[in-house]
């Protein structure tokens, strides 16, 4: 038993002052009884003085005591008596509610979350005021949205601040989430209550969710037909500059077949359609090609007979703006570079004689094939066995007949090069200064060098020509210049790859990156934080947006615009209860008393003034006796003498 | 008179027709019922027929009427009677006193009884109410069948003021210089009311006097600090009442009693001491036929 409103030392404070203006206005007011006499002649000779000294009495101990008995009621009802203790009283309840992507479907043409406000509103409203509840919203992560509180007023507003998120509901998470609020934070763990449509990821395997004894459902009627997109996939071809491969996956989530018509438009112009017809829980995918080296909009439409859920319909990815490598080749006469430089598609070369070689060259690299300018450029640029005077590396001598007997592997110039003795008729051997970076060696010395001033001005010095000697034909050699141009201008050669998904949790397979050289970044530059397994690299992103990833081997753009769609219906077992409880729920809680104690106040009042007020027959201020003395008639015998 | 006021019952009313109103002195004028008197009055006029009670004049008997019915039925005439019965009633606060039986309906009653048994008579009842003046009369006469008015003259009187017996006294005998009987219903608990009486007597009027009381006018059952508030002053007295002075109180009360006997007995009157917890039928048929205030 507790007061709920009050401190015991607050009540009996009350209860004494209120007690003790009763009583002193009882001994002020009731102790002398009134009387209501027709004539005072016959008092006056009964009078006598009232002792000053003698203490009041209290004449009517039945209405001094029910005066007391119900202040005592009020009071307590003001202090709202409760049976059971205090924390036996609140209960803590944990309301999930299901913020997922479904959410936006709509039935009977309003949103699901209108009847997952519903449902938990009424659930609020329905609970003790006393009891605290964590509102918690649920999607692909279970993010509390209140802390266990009691303010029905702050649980309604977080209530309808509720919206669809993008991702799918992620409900063993949220489950456990709740009971382990309940276990942690909660004073007496009530229910956890879960509105929603139940709609789960197919990775959620139903049958294994641990459903919490304490489980509550608020269902919500849901659709159950679903078209839309699984994933859409952009790549830049490797054999053509100009070409994006697209492919696109739809899925038909529901029960029955759908026709779907998938139409393409790149700057709002037609790429590319086809119909579909989605058997059941079945999924088809389709390619398509884009010619373009232009930036835009590419947007993908699914149109469907009948389908709840349009937000995974649609989706638009941006485009980059294909860029191409132009190559300035500076030579004495006829380049021997051009069968490397024209095997690339990317590779834009143009050939000028030496003396026409401009001295500044704006865009792209520059290659100086057996020349050397008298002041270095300030853009990247590869040197070709240069004259040993205007060497920009430092010449220290010619080897003739050597063989190349070491490789720096690490560095981006030498991956994946593992040829060894290869034999060079002439090379120049250079002393690298201190910076520099030694490519590849000879017995006698360095010669291939790689200088880095700073990330736009990168040069990589060649002491021979590798068109010239027999190391034409090995493989290594072409592999070496490539790697060169990449490293050079690793802008112009990373490779591109667009994916349009589900947001969520995201994974991304690598091919051989360094995990050091792995970058994750929003759309706004902040970094996403990832982690790497293996080769397999894994993010999550609950909102939508573009997340790149970007690998020394390339960079991959993840428009995540499609919702993530729950595929499976979760059942909950029968012994879960369901809907808004009618009273309170759970175990039976501390009763309230007030009602009745006011009740009982107010009656012992009412009956006070009723059987003691001044105007009532049992008052002090009486007219008739309290016990009746029968008269005898004094005429009687005068009477007889008259007679 | 079957539809009697429920100030009195029509059982109690039947028993009420065998009674007179009597008095003892001679006074000139006509009277009317069976009181006799040496003053010749004027002739008769026919009025009602009643009953026929043990004692009646076998003169007046409709002697038509029971061969035909043969029932008694006794011929009553109008008389126009010179000397009313005059009736002082007291109407002021005091009278109010008396919680279980309240004095004041208690002497309407009384007064209803006493009137009624003056009109079956064929007297002429002239109800008086006073306090501390004298209030305006209600005369009736004719027989019982104006009963009924008479008795809701006393349902509407309402309990006022103070009682000032030598006022009233004064006005009395200024405003009705005819002497006749004068019966005074009154708790006689004011102040100074015997001299008043003494008075009035003394102009020629048969008083007689009907004390009605409650229980506790006489014996106060309560014990302990009092605080009295007289009833119709406001005056209050704080006094510590015991047995003691219980006993003082009673004796006091009594004193006064006789002093009313006495005064009524010194001047050819009679006294009735009534308290309200006697029932009303035994309070006529009782106190005041034994003081031969009725026969």
């Amino acid at each position: 038993m507790h007061l709920l409103n009050m401190s015991l030392g607050e009540f009996l404070g009350l209860l004494s002052a209120a007690g003790g203006i009763v009583v002193a206005l009882y001994l002020l007011d009731r102790s002398r009884r009134r009387v209501l006499a027709a004539t005072l002649r016959f008092w006056t000779p009964a009078e006598r003085p009232v002792e000053s000294t003698r203490r009041r009495r209290i004449r009517q101990w039945p209405s001094l005591l029910l005066q007391l008995v119900s202040i005592l009621c009020l009071l307590l009802a003001i202090a709202q008596l409760r049976f059971g203790s205090r924390e036996d009283f609140s209960r803590d309840h944990v309301l999930i509610l299901d913020t997922s992507s479904w959410m936006a479907a709509r039935s009977r043409n309003a949103p699901l979350i209108d009847q997952v406000r519903r449902q938990a509103l009424a659930y609020v409203r329905a609970l003790p005021a006393t009891d605290r509840i964590m509102v918690v919203y649920a999607d692909a992560l279970a993010t509390p949205a209140t802390p266990f509180d009691g303010d029905r007023g702050a649980l309604e507003r977080a209530i309808r601040r509720a919206r669809p998120s993008h991702s799918a509901l992620d409900l063993p998470q949220a489950l456990a989430f709740a009971r382990n609020a309940q276990r942690r934070t909660a004073r007496r763990a009530g229910e956890i209550i879960f509105a929603g449509a139940g709609r789960i990821a197919a990775g959620d395997n139903a049958q294994k969710i641990d459903v919490p004894t304490n489980l509550r459902v608020l269902p919500v009627a849901a659709p159950t037909e679903n078209v839309g997109f699984r994933k859409i996939g952009l790549r830049r071809s490797t054999s053509e500059a100009d070409l994006w491969q697209i492919l696109v996956a739809v899925r038909n989530y529901g029960s029955r077949p759908q026709q779907v018509d998938l139409a393409l438009q790149f700057g709002g112009a037609p790429a590319g359609s086809q119909r579909f017809r989605l058997a059941p829980a079945s999924e088809q995918e389709a390619t398509f090609d884009l010619r373009t080296r232009a930036a835009g909009l590419l947007e993908a439409r699914l149109r469907a007979s009948s389908d709840p859920f349009p937000n995974d319909n649609r989706a638009v990815l941006e485009l980059p703006q294909l860029p191409s490598l132009s190559v300035t080749v500076c030579s004495e006469g006829a380049s021997l570079l051009r069968p490397l430089l024209d095997a690339h598609p990317n590779v834009v070369a143009r050939y000028v004689p030496a003396a026409a070689c401009p001295p500044a060259i704006e865009e792209g690299i520059a290659i100086f094939e057996g020349i050397a300018p008298a002041q270095a450029v300030k853009a990247p640029s590869i040197y070709v066995d240069p004259p040993s005077r205007t060497s920009p590396i430092a010449w220290k001598n010619t080897a003739q007949e050597t063989r190349l007997t070491q490789w720096f592997a690490t560095h981006p110039v030498a991956a994946g090069v593992r040829a060894q003795d290869l034999k060079l008729d002439s090379a120049s051997i250079f002393a690298p200064a201190s910076g520099d970076v030694v490519i590849a060696e000879t017995g006698q010395g360095p010669v291939i060098v790689a200088r880095e001033v700073n990330p736009a001005s990168r040069m990589v010095v060649f002491g021979f020509h590798p068109m010239r000697s027999q190391v034409r034909y090995e493989l290594a050699i072409p592999l070496v210049f490539a790697n060169a141009l990449r490293w050079t201008t690793p802008s112009s050669f990373q490779r591109w790859e667009m994916y349009a998904e589900s947001v969520g949790s995201v994974t991304v397979p690598l091919e051989s990156a360094p995990p050091e050289g792995v970058r994750v970044t929003a759309s706004d530059g902040s970094v996403v934080p990832f982690t790497i397994h293996g080769s397999t690299l894994r993010f999550f992103s609950g909102q939508t947006g573009t997340v790149r990833v970007m690998t020394p081997a390339g960079e991959q753009v993840h428009s995540l615009v499609l919702p993530g769609v729950p595929e499976m219906s979760w059942q909950p077992p029968a012994s879960v209860k369901r809907g808004i409880p009618a009273g309170q729920s759970g175990p039976p809680l501390a009763r309230d008393l007030w009602q009745w104690l006011a009740l009982a106040g107010g009656l012992g009042l009412l009956l006070e003034w009723l059987w003691f007020s001044p105007t009532s027959g049992r008052s002090g201020l009486t007219r008739g006796p309290d016990r009746r003395i029968v008269a005898s008639n004094p005429i009687e015998e005068p009477v007889r003498r008259a007679s | 008179v079957a539809a009697i006021t429920p100030l009195i019952e029509q059982a109690f009313l039947e028993k009420l027709e065998r009674l007179t109103i009597r008095w003892s002195k001679s006074f000139p004028g006509l009277v009317g019922g069976h009181n006799t008197s040496r003053f010749s009055g004027p002739g008769q006029e026919f009025l009602d027929h009643r009953h026929f009670h043990h004692g009646d004049d076998l003169r007046a008997v409709n002697w038509r009427a029971y061969l035909r019915l043969e029932k008694l039925f006794l011929k009553m005439f109008r008389i126009e009677p010179r000397v009313p019965v005059r009736l002082l009633f007291d109407i002021s606060k005091s009278m109010t006193t008396g919680e279980d039986a309240p004095k004041f309906e208690y002497a309407k009653r009384l007064a209803a009884a006493l009137a009624y048994v003056g009109l079956v008579r064929l007297d002429t009842m002239v109800i008086h109410p006073f306090h501390s003046v004298l209030g305006d009369p209600y005369t009736c006469s004719g027989g019982r069948h104006r009963f009924a008015p008479a008795a809701d003259f006393l349902m509407k009187l309402e309990a006022v003021g103070s009682t000032n017996y030598m006022e009233v006294a004064r006005q009395f005998v200024s405003r009705y210089t005819q002497r006749g009987l004068l019966i005074v219903i009154s708790d006689f608990l004011g102040e100074g009311c015997e001299k008043p009486l003494e008075y009035l007597a003394e102009f020629g009027h048969e008083l007689f006097l009907v004390q009605v009381w409650a229980d506790e006018d006489r014996t106060p059952p309560w014990d302990g600090e009092l605080e009295i508030i007289e009833a119709e002053s406001g005056e209050r007295l704080e006094l510590d009442f015991d047995a003691d002075a219980r006993d003082r109180y009673q004796s006091a009360f009594d004193s006064h009693c006789d002093g009313l006997l006495r005064v009524a007995l010194r001047h050819g009157g009679r006294y009735a001491g009534i308290p309200t917890s006697l029932p009303i039928e035994e309070a006529v048929f009782g106190p005041l036929v034994r003081t031969r205030g009725l026969r």
